[in-house]
Order: structure tokens, then C-alpha cells, then sequence
């Protein structure tokens, strides 16, 4: 709904007559910024006035008089050049004829959107709700500062009465692809090509016009974050109630990319217009040569790239002493961002560092757009008698086989066949296997994870198969996702498998088993156990939303705010777009000392900021 | 104010200048050396704040940090880069300001920049 916000019209004045002296041609200045028509003044007549309006405009030298509305006592003067609205304010002020006179203000719409979960969306306006939205898949609810301190939020709705379009620039959400049929999304898609950007990830066909159709729901959180569309009465609202968004799908299913993904699809955003590049995307690996240089290329092209600080913020926290990829790339280019919880506190998952994240924005708690229905299928060896699964051993006794296991609350699938795991060592020279057939028809993505102790020998080798045929997937037909083969993983502690992508088994009969091969001399060992074994699915809609947590989510908030200051600011250069968000942020107590400039975004803030001017000359005459 | 205030005391010391000519007695006085003024140009770069370059938007141009000279939006594309002053012998800093509508706080106080690098310059 919008609505008119009134400003203070008798300051405004006040300010007009006190301060807007003129002497020799010189103006002195206006402070203060009130906004009105340059070259219009409202005149309101006195009853029974003596003169006519043209009379009047004659008189004044005014290019024109023409009436407001119905009232045929309030004439709007349009100046001649040259002349300014405080002189004539002041002149008309002394006419007998005339009641009063005054600028002709500007308004704007206070600007909040229709769309019916925005009261969820405490980054745009923090009333120190409680959020409780919706969550699926791996959406969670950040339980601290929910609710959150009032105020606390990014000014956005300040920002929105300046601009809400963003569509000018194009932003690349370089991630697990966008769905682009999202009601909430579809509007304000790149149109570059029939699908809305390109895949760079293995998992489906590269390769120009390839669909990066987002299987894995991140990319299309972050996208609705900048862009969902606003005053739709759908769901949430982006940052940019209008946006540009190029969907560049560098990760698979799993949430997962590598170095050669990612370049390539930066590359393809730069070349095909994208002013500002989102990586919600974080790694620890070694320095990247290939993709610092990429970001280089980026800025080549006056492209902003705004980063993810990383979420290890319960175990390595400080980017400037384990630095966290892309974020502690140095190009100027590079913001690189924090997330904060509903007061403003630094989220305790969130990556911070004084010398390598540069701000903070809200990232707990956060409502989006999501890819379609998630679903978990839990614990797929739960109770002591699970249905389905079919074990065979080619050697007999307690060390040959699979069995079942069961603790409270959870189940095992145990190798060797024992009911006392951890006592009884596997059979030299066999192969025992162990499987179950899903039906997974219908969705678009599969991924399994599962907890995994392992004790084998040198010589002996763990398979984890899929078949999209069904049965036994380690026979003719079968593939190999997992095997491990290169000697024992020590003690009892679980290797955790997660996102292993299964994709490709979508099938109503994808069969999923376990093998272990021993060799005949083997120095045998206690086997296996499998728990928490769940299959993940995701099947694609125009519907879905979700609330999810992380600097993931805090990118986004800011890529949005510098597509509204960029959009507004055509003439804007990245670094510009940079400077307006640091400079215009709001400085809050928990960034100090964690972050470059120890402030949060401020949509408002960073509009409303100003450069510095350069380039003075003189030139004496 | 103070433009005005040194402007008007130049004019009334080339009033007395004339007056003493005109009298014809005062020939045996030294005359009254009358300041040279010289326009000065100032200009610079365009900022590319679209609020700058827009009703509400302009410039301030301070010179020895003296009530700045405003030099508001007009009409156009972007707000004038250019003012003049007139300016007797002597050194000078100026610096420049730029404003507009747009308040940080989404009121209407509006909001300037930081004051550009300080320029200095001699009018001889």
C-alpha cells in the first residue's frame, strides 16, 4: 500500500526565506536538501484578487499561470529562466493579491510492498517481529535475538521511497542456478536467452544455452533475496522490487563447484553484461591463482563482485588468519560480507576479520524464494527391522554379511554381521553387499548422505553403488559414487558424507547398497556402520519458499543494495557503488574490529551518500 | 556574508577616490591605490550522484572556508561545475561540497559530501 509521507512544509519555507539570500548574483546556499520543482512556485490569491493570473504572470515575468486542481485560487507559476523559486516566493509574498506563495514540493510514495510475508522480512523492516516462516529442506530457525531489536534492519523501506527498480543493472547470481519459473522470480529474469543465463556445473550438460535450472535451491534463495519481485502480493519481496538477474549455475545439486565452474561462469557473466556478480560461495582451499584472476578480469570490466565472509564462524572464525576464499581475494573490486542476527550481533556461524570482510547485513532468519518442495527422506535404516533392504555374503558365519543394528532413536547398518559391532572382524576373501530400491520417480534432484565409520585394511574396499535399474547396483549397470580402497580410516570416528549427488538414479527403481570386498590375505578388520542415511529430493515448482541462515544470505541483502545505489546512479563506477556502501553504512557495535569498516548496510545511507568532489581548477582572469 | 561585506567596501573606497578628484584640492595627498579584482574561474569535475545532479542538488564552493558560494541544480542532465568569484591579490584555498535532497536518514534534511581536497591558488 502506498501512501503519501508529508514532509514539514513551514520549515521548509522557513528555511527558503531565511537562508536563500541572493546579492550580486550570488546564491548563498540552500541547506538542507528540501526537494521541489526548480522553476515552480504555488500562489494561492487573496478573495476578490485585482488581477487575473496571466495579469499576474505578466507582471512577474513568469512564463505561465495555470490552475491546481478545482481551485481556481491556487495557480501553479511556472519561472523564466533566470529566475530562482526563493525570489519569486519572496516577490510573490509582497503582492497584495496573494495569501501566500510557495515551492511546489516533491513526494514520493512511502514505500511498502503488498506482498503478504513481507511483515517475516525483518532486513527491510525490523519491528522486533518473530520469524517463524517457512522452512523445508535444509531451512532452519536461527533461535537467538529471534525476535530481534527493533530498528535494526537495513532502512530499506527510507531507500524504496528513492528507488525500487533495479532493472537497469544486470546481476549475475553465479551459484546453483535460479529457478527461474518461480512466480516470485520470473519477472525479473535476465532475458538474455530462453533460459535466463547458462550451466557451468557437471552435473547436467555444459555448454552454450545449457539450463541452469537451479537443482539444489541456494541460488534461488539468494536470487529472491535481491529480487523477488516486489508488490506482486506474493510471498516476500527482494531487496530490488524490479531486478535483472542473470542466473549462472556454477554448482551442482549438492551445493558443490569447482575452480573451472566457477571461472567460467564469471567469465560468462562479464561478458554478457552483468554489472554485479553475487557469490554467496565460500571455501577454504589454498590461494586460487585461477579464480583471483577472474576476478581480476572482472574488474577489468568495472564489475562488482560481492562475496560471502564463510560460515565456520564456530570453529575458524577469523578470515585474516584461515582466509576463506573468494573472501580474502584483494581486488578492489570485492566486498566481501558478514552476516548479522536480529539485533544486529554478529551470527555466531558467521566469518568475520578486520582486515578481510568489509561489512555486515542481515543473515539469520532470512525468508526467500526456494526451487521447489524439499524433502528428506530420514534415516533410512531406522528402527531394528527395516524394510527393504536385500544382503548377500559370499562367506558364512559371524564375519560374513550386513545386519542391522539398532539404538535408541537411530539404526545402523552394520558390517560384519553382528550384533555387538566393533568386537567381531570380517571375513577374509569376501563380498558382502547390501542394498534397497527407491522409487525417486517425478523429482529433479537426488542427493544421499549418511554417517560413515570405516575400519578396513590395506587391500580391502568399501563401494558405496547406485543402478538406475534396480536390484543389485554392484552388477553390470551399477554406479560407483563412493570407494574408499586405500587403506583404514582410523578408529571409530565418522567420516560425514553429505551431498552425494544421486541424480542420476531418478527412477522409480533407483537401488542404493554397500559393498565390502576383502581380500584373501587380508589383515581383517571390525567393518562398517552406516547411519543417518537419508536421500534428499528436490522437485522443482513456482511456489516454494524457504528461511534459511548464513553470510550466504547476507550477500545477497547487499548485492541488492547496490543495485537499487548503482540503478540510481547510472553514471556510478564500481568502485563508486563500493564507497556508497561502506560510507553509507551504519556503524554498529559488533562489527568493530571484525570487519574493515565496522559497519552494516544502510540502503538509504549508501543512496544518499555523496563522493567527494575532484578535479578542481582555477582559472584567474 | 562576508563576500558582500568586502565587495561594498570596495565600492565605497572608489567612491572616495572620485570625489577626491572632482574636489581639486587634494593635490599635495598620495591617491588612494583602488584593489584590483579579478574574476577567478572555478571549476571541476562533475560528480555522478544522480541526487547531485537534480532538483535539490548543486554544489557549495568555499573560498578561504568563507560562507560558501552555491552554485544549485538548474536544469539538464548535471548541475553546473563552474562558478566565478572576483577576488583582489592575495592567496587563496577553495574547496568544494556537493549536496543533495536525499537524506541518510529517508527525511528531508538532505546530505552533502565530505569537502573535496583543498586547492590553493594565488591571485596576483
Amino acid at each position: 500500500m502506498n501512501k503519501i509521507t508529508l514532509v514539514s512544509l513551514l520549515s521548509g519555507i522557513g528555511l527558503l526565506l531565511s537562508q536563500n539570500m541572493t546579492f550580486a548574483g550570488v546564491s548563498f546556499p540552500l541547506t538542507g536538501g528540501i526537494q521541489f520543482v526548480p522553476n515552480q512556485v504555488l500562489v494561492k490569491f487573496k478573495p476578490g484578487m485585482a488581477v487575473s493570473g496571466a495579469q499576474f504572470a505578466t507582471n512577474y515575468g513568469a512564463q505561465a499561470m495555470q490552475a491546481v486542481g478545482n481551485k481556481p485560487d491556487i495557480l501553479l507559476a511556472t519561472l523564466s529562466p533566470g529566475q530562482t523559486v526563493a525570489q519569486a516566493v519572496r516577490t510573490y509574498k509582497n503582492d497584495p493579491n496573494v495569501a501566500y506563495a510557495q515551492p511546489n514540493y516533491i513526494y514520493h510514495s512511502a514505500a511498502v510492498p503488498s506482498d503478504p510475508q513481507y511483515g517475516q522480512q525483518w532486513a527491510a523492516k525490523n519491528n522486533g517481529q518473530s520469524v517463524n516462516s517457512v522452512i523445508q529442506g535444509e531451512g532452519w530457525i536461527y533461535p537467538t535475538d529471534n525476535p530481534g531489536t527493533a530498528g535494526d534492519d537495513m532502512n530499506l523501506e527510507s531507500a524504496w521511497n528513492v528507488q525500487t527498480d533495479c532493472s537497469t543493472v544486470v546481476i549475475a547470481v553465479v551459484d546453483s542456478g535460479i529457478n527461474y519459473n518461480s512466480t516470485d522470480l520470473a519477472a525479473n529474469m535476465w532475458m538474455g536467452n530462453a533460459k535466463h543465463g547458462q550451466n557451468f556445473a557437471a552435473d547436467v550438460a555444459t555448454g552454450a544455452g545449457s539450463d541452469p535450472m537451479d537443482l539444489a535451491g541456494h541460488g534461488t534463495h539468494v536470487a529472491g533475496i535481491i529480487g523477488a519481485v516486489g508488490g506482486n502480493s506474493i510471498a516476500g519481496v527482494g531487496v530490488c522490487w524490479k531486478a535483472n538477474l542473470m542466473a549462472v549455475r556454477v554448482l551442482d545439486a549438492t551445493g558443490t563447484g569447482s575452480s573451472a565452474s566457477i571461472i567460467s561462469g564469471i567469465a560468462y557473466a562479464v561478458a554478457n553484461g552483468a554489472k554485479i556478480i553475487n557469490m554467496s560461495l565460500a571455501g577454504t582451499t589454498a590461494f586460487d591463482q585461477a579464480y583471483s584472476d577472474a576476478i581480476t578480469s572482472a574488474q577489468a570490466s568495472n564489475v562488482l563482485v560481492v562475496v560471502a565472509a564463510g560460515n565456520d564462524g564456530l570453529t575458524t572464525p577469523n578470515n585474516d588468519i584461515t582466509p576463506h576464499w573468494p573472501c580474502n581475494f584483494i581486488q578492489t573490486n570485492l566486498l566481501c560480507v558478514a552476516a548479522l542476527d536480529q539485533s544486529y550481533t554478529l551470527a555466531n556461524f558467521s566469518d568475520w576479520g578486520a582486515t578481510s570482510v568489509d561489512v555486515g547485513a542481515p543473515g539469520t532468519n532470512i525468508l526467500s524464494t526456494w526451487a521447489g518442495t524439499s524433502t528428506i527422506i530420514p534415516n533410512l535404516i531406522s528402527g531394528t527391522t527395516p524394510s527393504g533392504w536385500v544382503g548377500s555374503s559370499t562367506t558364512s558365519g559371524s564375519g560374513g554379511g550386513w545386519a542391522y543394528a539398532a539404538s535408541p532413536n537411530i539404526g545402523w547398518l552394520i558390517e560384519p554381521n553382528t550384533t555387538t559391532w566393533g568386537t567381531t572382524l570380517y571375513n577374509a576373501n569376501t563380498d558382502d553387499r547390501v542394498y534397497k530400491t527407491f522409487n525417486l520417480a517425478g523429482v529433479n534432484a537426488a542427493t544421499l548422505e549418511m554417517d560413515l565409520g570405516i575400519n578396513v585394511q590395506n587391500g580391502d574396499t568399501f563401494n558405496v553403488n547406485y543402478s538406475v535399474l534396480g536390484g543389485d547396483p554392484f552388477v553390470a549397470g551399477g554406479t560407483t559414487i563412493a570407494s574408499i580402497t586405500t587403506g583404514r580410516h582410523d578408529g571409530l570416528t565418522a567420516p560425514y558424507y553429505s551431498g552425494i549427488n544421486i541424480s542420476s538414479c531418478i527412477s522409480s527403481t533407483c537401488s542404493i547398497g554397500f559393498q565390502l570386498i576383502s581380500a584373501s590375505a587380508s589383515v581383517r578388520d571390525i567393518g562398517m556402520d552406516i547411519d543417518n542415511f537419508k536421500i534428499s529430493t528436490l522437485t522443482n515448482n513456482t511456489s516454494s519458499y524457504n528461511t534459511l541462515n548464513g553470510t550466504s544470505m547476507a550477500t545477497p541483502e547487499v548485492v541488492g543494495v547496490a543495485a537499487l545505489v548503482w540503478a540510481h546512479n547510472p553514471l556510478y563506477t564500481y568502485s563508486d557503488v563500493e564507497n556508497a556502501i561502506k560510507n553509507g553504512g551504519r556503524t554498529i557495535p559488533s562489527l568493530s574490529g571484525k570487519t574493515t569498516t565496522g559497519k552494516a548496510v544502510d540502503a538509504m545511507g549508501a543512496l544518499a551518500y555523496i563522493n567527494p568532489p575532484t578535479g578542481i581548477a582555477i582559472v584567474v582572469h | 556574508m562576508r563576500f558582500r561585506t568586502a565587495i561594498l567596501s570596495v565600492i565605497y573606497i572608489f567612491v572616495l577616490g572620485l570625489s577626491g578628484c572632482g574636489g581639486g584640492g587634494g593635490g599635495a595627498s598620495a591617491p588612494t591605490p583602488i584593489p584590483v579584482q579579478h574574476l577567478v574561474n572555478i571549476s571541476w569535475a562533475a560528480n555522478r550522484e544522480a541526487a547531485v545532479n537534480s532538483a535539490g542538488g548543486g554544489y557549495t564552493v568555499a573560498i578561504n572556508g568563507q560562507v560558501p558560494i552555491n552554485v544549485p541544480f538548474a536544469s539538464g542532465s548535471l548541475a553546473p561545475t563552474t562558478t566565478t568569484a572576483s577576488l583582489p591579490a592575495g592567496n587563496y584555498t577553495v574547496t568544494v561540497t556537493a549536496y543533495s535532497a536525499l537524506s541518510p536518514s529517508g527525511g528531508t534534511s538532505g546530505s552533502t559530501s565530505l569537502p573535496s581536497a583543498t586547492f590553493t591558488f594565488a591571485v596576483p
